[in-house]
């Protein structure tokens, strides 16, 4: 196993410092969210299209990129509803 | 306002990035070993940037109340979870049902909550969402290409 399996901690705290300087920030909770969701997805298709941190490709078909869109789409309904703080 | 952008998307992309390499770890122990990992190794992490920048202990720590404290709890199984289920069924769709989960969760509480809000838009929103959720899930076995 790599030795850097066990850093995924860090990643995640480091995470943490750059979604606190997102939300304060003139993009404001719900620009921060959207944004940060739309990093993740891009990454996500990235990382199963060339197999990312050792595991496995997977071919990308259009049923990912429709379920990319239907929820992506219906995640910004839900943050543009008002309330929605995710 | 470019640096804020850039901060909200590199965050998501390190939420990409945790769970690859956390799911990597799984598959060679296990999801709780990976989340064991995940959290020790975040605490420590989390614990010297602290004596650099400070913030740890804020000056209103007292007025938290305890139930604030159980999302560590709640993170030990979500970390095991997503560890778990990316090598299995791939990292967009574990990105992708994460967020509708997410998404559909933080709607409801603001319903139960009585938050102002669009309801209309909020529900269009929720549809959208689990019309993605079945598309995701209606696929047939993943095609494994390395």
């Amino acid at each position: 196993m790599p030795w850097w399996a066990y850093l995924g901690g860090v990643f995640g705290a480091a995470t943490v410092v750059t979604a606190s300087l997102a939300v304060n920030s003139p993009l404001a909770l719900s620009g921060a969210i959207a944004l940060g969701l739309g990093g993740q997805v891009l990454f996500s298709l990235a990382a199963d299209q060339w197999g990312f941190f050792g595991l496995p490709a997977r071919r990308l078909d259009l049923r990912d990129l429709m379920a990319v869109l239907f929820i992506l789409a219906g995640s910004v309904l839900v943050i543009i509803s008002g309330g929605a703080q995710a | 306002m470019i640096f804020s952008i850039i901060f909200a998307v590199t965050a998501g992309v390190l939420v990409g990035i945790s769970r690859q390499v956390n799911g990597r770890l799984s598959v060679s122990t296990s999801p709780m070993m990976s989340s064991f990992y995940n959290h020790i190794v975040g605490f420590i992490t989390v614990s010297v940037v602290a004596v650099f920048i400070g913030g740890l202990i804020p000056p209103t720590v007292s007025e938290v109340p305890l139930y604030g404290y159980l999302a560590g709890p709640v993170g030990v199984i979500f970390v095991a979870a997503g560890s778990w289920v990316i090598p299995k069924i791939g990292a967009v769709n574990t990105a992708v049902l994460i967020i509708g989960g997410q998404m559909f969760m933080s709607a409801v509480m603001d319903v139960v909550e009585g938050v102002e809000g669009q309801p209309l838009l909020r529900l269009a929103g929720l549809a959208l969402i689990l019309v993605g959720m079945i598309i995701a899930q209606s696929r047939k076995k993943p095609q494994i290409t390395a």
